[in-house]
């Protein structure tokens, strides 16, 4: 048997692949058919060309197919997804600069021995009371009480009835919204306890009272009556006994501090009736150069 | 590409890069896999794919997925003792043409096997193949030619035994 060549071998693949030319194609067809080897070599080439089985078919289609509805599912809980993290973050970033601003507020000086009382408080969330609702209530910050005078009224209720051009002025505004956001951010600080918290919105409040005071003088055509202020409060009456003997102890510590310090000028702290409810009522009173605190409380 | 597209396409080719992928891997359940990843993956870039070139690229993933399939099995037989039997012609295994053509296909190389596949089945050019196996043209052509002959050597030898 007569021995094929690699090129005459190339030459019979490159025919049935299909790149010849027709008159190459012709030529070596010729050459085949004249040459036995290389028409066997040609007839078994020729059987190596595959023909696809179709009676093979995948039957998973349906689920690789998509429906409008599951892409719809998968887009929506991958914005849901998106928003959760946000949301995480979010909170995360919120919560992270509350505790940069609250070692702040809580750097202020106290007892030692408060400082034992709330030792233990300050490691979980306190409880929320009627605290929240007191110094949240704008009205409650310093307003009069039924039976009184309108002379008696507070510098802030005066201001919260003023008419609007007053109110309108930024100096108010801002200084509302400033109060507002402080005494939130007070009162939500799980890691302050009630008394804390109490402490640090009398503090603001008496010194705010006074700015508002201070404030007021330069309003044109003012209905106040200057350096007037009055500030009540009533709502610690579910309180323990004990507990309001320390809120109460703690308002004359901060009444004196501010006294200490100066930031109430002239004042006198006097403590009048005493009452079988414990009933909180201080009285700010301010004339001209002169600050009186009457304070009501005690069993 | 919409979701009415990508459905058109998985009609279109789903068999055809089944078949392709059943012919390298005898096991259903890992060429149905096959099938289904490259999809998967046409899916996931089916906004850089074009609708034109989705076909390529199946079977370009498709193909990946047959080498590590089939190079992890090799390495898995290497592990193992294998005793070598000397191949039995078997009369009644090779009645038909056919038979003896898919068991030659199973005992050349893969690159000249998938080259031959891709040829016949779904009638690429040596360029198309090339882009698929990552190889140069020629050297597709080469493997078809070699493959072809190492194949028609087979199916000489075993018209001896018919």
């Amino acid at each position: 048997m007569k021995e094929i060549t690699e090129e005459q071998q190339w030459l019979i693949f490159e025919l049935l692949e299909g790149n010849l030319s027709k008159q190459e194609s012709e030529s070596t067809l010729k050459s085949i058919q004249n040459n036995p080897e290389l028409l066997q070599f040609y007839k078994e080439l020729k059987m190596t060309y595959l023909v696809p089985d179709n009676s093979i078919l995948f039957n998973k289609k349906q689920t690789l197919k998509k429906s409008i509805f599951t892409v719809q599912i998968q887009t929506t809980l991958k914005y849901a997804a998106a928003i959760a993290v946000f949301g995480i973050i979010s909170w995360l970033f919120y919560f992270s600069k509350l505790n940069k601003i609250n070692p702040q507020i809580s750097s202020i000086p106290k007892k030692d021995n408060q400082n034992e009382i709330n030792k233990e408080k300050t490691t979980e969330p306190s409880p929320k009371t009627n605290l929240h609702a007191f110094a949240k209530n704008k009205n409650n910050r310093i307003y009069p009480k039924d039976n009184q005078t309108i002379s008696n009224y507070s510098t802030a209720k005066l201001l919260a009835t003023a008419p609007i051009k007053q109110l309108d002025s930024p100096i108010f505004t801002n200084a509302f919204s400033f109060e507002n956001s402080f005494l939130t951010q007070i009162l939500e600080n799980q890691y302050l306890s009630d008394e804390e918290k109490l402490s640090k919105i009398l503090k603001w409040k008496r010194l705010n009272a006074n700015a508002n005071l201070i404030k007021a003088e330069n309003i044109e055509n003012s209905n106040l009556e200057n350096n007037k202020v009055e500030m009540v409060f009533t709502d610690f009456e579910q309180l323990e006994k004990d507990h309001q003997k320390q809120l109460r102890k703690l308002w004359f510590t901060e009444a004196r501090n501010g006294l200490k310090y100066g930031k109430i000028p002239q004042v006198k702290l006097v403590s009048s009736k005493k009452e079988n409810n414990w009933i909180p009522q201080v009285n700010l009173q301010l004339k001209a150069n002169t600050t009186y605190i009457n304070a009501s409380l005690i069993q | 590409m919409t979701i009415n597209e990508y459905n058109e396409i998985v009609k279109t080719y789903s068999d055809s890069l089944y078949r392709f992928a059943l012919k390298n891997i005898k096991v259903v359940e890992d060429a149905q896999e096959i099938v289904q990843n490259a999809f998967e993956k046409l899916w996931i870039n089916r906004n850089n794919v074009d609708a034109e070139k989705c076909k390529a690229f199946l079977f370009k993933v498709a193909y990946n997925y047959t080498i590590d399939i089939i190079r992890k099995q090799k390495k898995e037989v290497d592990m193992e003792v294998v005793t070598y039997t000397e191949p039995q012609a078997d009369n009644s295994d090779f009645k038909d043409l056919k038979r003896i053509l898919e068991r030659a296909l199973e005992s050349i190389s893969e690159p000249q096997r998938n080259s031959i596949v891709l040829r016949d089945y779904e009638g690429y050019s040596y360029q198309e193949i090339g882009e698929i196996m990552q190889m140069s043209e020629a050297q597709v052509k080469i493997n078809i030619f070699r493959g072809r002959k190492n194949l028609q050597q087979i199916l000489g030898n075993m018209e001896d035994y018919l």
